[in-house]
């Protein structure tokens, strides 16, 4: 009964077919009297691609044509799916393609006083146009699709943050929590969709859990650092200013350290809880000492090597005094120089009473520590210690390199930035190397006074002072 | 209230604002003035489906009248109410009588529910399953049929 309609109905029906470019393409192949409505000329083409925003081709293509490549989602050349049309050949290429079918074949030559100028024709005209409005549809698409996510993702939160969600802190928002989540901006952003109560239920699957895995990591990290300030009390914090510790090597120990933390609270505290349960109050007693256990290894190995020194050379201790606030920089290249950091599972925490005394650290200095014969109640499980033979080595040779380095400083504060002075300023590199020349000169022609183990730097100091810049100032008015 | 003779000589008698939903009744009424109680003849209506044609109206009597028709605007066939698509679940006779009935009647509303419902049958089927659904003959030539085949060969992945 479809094909004996009146034309005007025929044309009706044709006209809500057209959205939908292959539907009305198939229609129009049914038999010849639907035909003539569909026909490549037809008004029903023309409104359509006008409705769709592009302009009108000129009279030598047919509506049709644009139609049916702005509608067809492969390639002609090679099959593969593509947005890309070339409306200058009137063809659907993908990028490749394309390129293959704009090469101009060596052969040919181009004579330019032979073309024509193609401006001004209205096929240009139209190509240029068809390419505008491709280029502005596609960023509007992309800007709606931007704004959707964007509303989606509002969305989600407010619908989270109407959930019955026990607060971890007051800083701590519904968008900061779901933002750590590690699927939810994929949720939001993989698909400009609404969130209809199927994709709100899909999400909460996902995201409930990890919710209270983000809760939990907060609150651990918020106990972590509570812990961390009652396990660093004086001196020790005023020495090591957590958590910024300095080096790499220091924030993986320390990561490390929070971890078994973590691991410790999840496993022990909150295995059973729901995601909107509110957090139990928490003995922190069981986890600050293992945090201390595994925190205060370093300032154990330092305070062990620094008595072992000040037994063996007990001038140091004067030396120790002098440089103390330097001791960061100290303890950090400690670390740097540790071949490997003992791992907290394995440490356990070394008693203040265990400490060696001056008497006993000389013994243990003298006595291969790796010995099995040596452990008592009374001495030190230096087993449980990174290698003591290494870092004794170690921290002997940095304290010395530590000592030279602080001294030379000290009396040639501003060796490093001679250079910049106005009366150096003409020489440039030249005169910097010479400086540093005569400063190392110096102190090879008087190494005495920078050894750690010598007391004539505190006794002599003025006079090594003077010493030097006179010294310094004879090498750059000759050599320079 | 307003009486209508179908072509078999059935006789309704409605409202009159459900009767002023078809144009061409409303401007017979409007014609012969309201004291003439002669029922208006509509020869190209069979009595079942004016009776359709009427639950349709009665359905739809509270409704604002339509937007004026914006002729460049691309028609979409998706913006169908339930009730609508329930009403519409006929064999395809009915469907198309109504869609007839609705365009001599002049309710625009009625016709673009006949002809959206027609739309949305068409979409997505095949040439040979829009042949098979509403009985069209093919009357292409082989050529012709070889012809139109490579042309539409892009949209006959689906």
């Amino acid at each position: 009964m479809l094909q004996t309609l009146p034309p005007e109905l025929l044309l009706l029906i044709v006209s809500f077919v057209s959205p939908d470019t292959a539907s009305l393409v198939r229609l129009g192949a049914t038999c010849r009297r639907v035909a003539a409505f569909v026909s490549a000329d037809s008004h029903v083409w023309r409104r359509l691609v006008s409705n769709l925003g592009f302009p009108l081709p000129p009279s030598l293509i047919t509506p049709k044509t644009v139609a049916v490549l702005l509608a067809t989602t492969h390639c002609d050349s090679c099959a593969k799916r593509t947005k890309d049309v070339s409306w200058r050949l009137l063809r659907k290429l993908c990028h490749k393609c394309l390129r293959v079918h704009t090469q101009i074949p060596p052969t040919l030559t181009r004579n330019p006083s032979q073309e024509q100028p193609l401006s001004d024709t209205p096929f240009n005209e139209w190509v240029y146009a068809m390419v505008l409005t491709v280029a502005l549809k596609e960023r509007e698409k992309s800007e709606s699709a931007a704004a959707t996510k964007a509303a989606k993702r509002a969305t989600l939160i407010t619908r989270f943050a109407a959930l019955p969600l026990s607060p971890v802190s007051p800083d701590l928002s519904i968008p900061s929590l779901l933002d750590q989540c590690p699927s939810f901006k994929h949720i939001w952003s993989s698909r400009p969709t609404n969130v209809s109560p199927r994709v709100f239920s899909n999400a909460s699957a996902i995201l409930l859990p990890q919710l209270l895995q983000v809760r939990i990591n907060a609150f651990a990290l918020d106990l972590f650092d509570t812990s961390c300030r009652q396990v660093f009390a004086e001196p020790f914090l005023a020495w090591m200013p957590i958590p910024r510790w300095y080096t790499n090597k220091y924030m993986l120990y320390l990561a490390q350290s929070k971890t078994v933390f973590e691991n410790f609270l999840v496993g022990e505290v909150f295995k059973d809880m729901a995601w909107n349960d509110p957090f139990p109050l928490v003995d922190l007693t069981p986890a600050i000492e293992k945090l201390e256990e595994n925190l205060t290894v370093p300032l154990r190995a330092f305070e062990f090597q620094k008595r072992a020194l000040v037994a063996k050379y007990p001038r140091m201790e004067r030396v120790m005094m002098h440089f103390e606030s330097n001791c960061i920089t100290l303890i950090r290249d400690l670390f740097t120089e540790f071949p490997v950091l003992p791992s907290p599972s394995t440490l356990t925490p070394l008693p203040t009473a265990a400490l060696p005394t001056p008497d006993t650290a000389n013994q243990s200095l003298q006595t291969p520590p790796s010995s099995p014969s040596r452990p008592t109640d009374e001495t030190l499980d230096l087993s449980q210690l990174p290698q003591p033979t290494t870092i004794k080595e170690k921290f002997e040779t940095l304290f010395s390199e530590y000592v030279i380095k602080l001294r030379l400083l000290r009396l040639f504060p501003s060796c490093q930035a001679c250079w910049l002075q106005p009366q150096l300023r003409n020489s440039g590199v030249r005169r910097l190397y010479v400086v540093q020349a005569g400063v190392i000169a110096w102190y090879l022609k008087f190494p005495r006074y920078f050894d750690f183990r010598d007391d004539i730097w505190h006794t002599n100091y003025k006079a090594i002072e003077r010493s030097a810049h006179r010294w310094i100032r004879d090498v750059v008015q000759t050599s320079v | 209230m307003v009486k209508i003779t179908s072509s078999d000589n059935q006789e309704f008698t409605i409202s009159k604002e459900i009767a002023n939903q078809s144009v061409l009744i409303k401007n017979m009424l409007e014609d012969v003035g309201e004291s003439d109680d002669q029922p208006i003849p509509l020869p190209n209506v069979s009595g079942a489906i004016l009776q359709k044609v009427i639950e349709y109206a009665t359905m739809h009597k509270d409704d604002p009248p339509p937007a004026p028709e914006d002729e460049t605007k691309l028609k979409t066939s998706e913006d169908i109410e339930e009730r609508d698509k329930e009403f519409m679940q006929l064999d395809q006779g009915t469907m198309f009588e109504i869609i007839l009935a609705a365009n001599y009647l002049d309710m625009k509303n009625l016709l673009d529910l006949g002809c959206k419902t027609v739309a949305n049958m068409i979409k997505g089927k095949s040439v040979e399953e829009v042949r098979k659904l509403f009985n069209i003959v093919n009357d292409f030539t082989p050529e012709e049929e070889e012809q139109i085949r490579k042309e539409n060969e892009w949209c006959e992945d689906r």
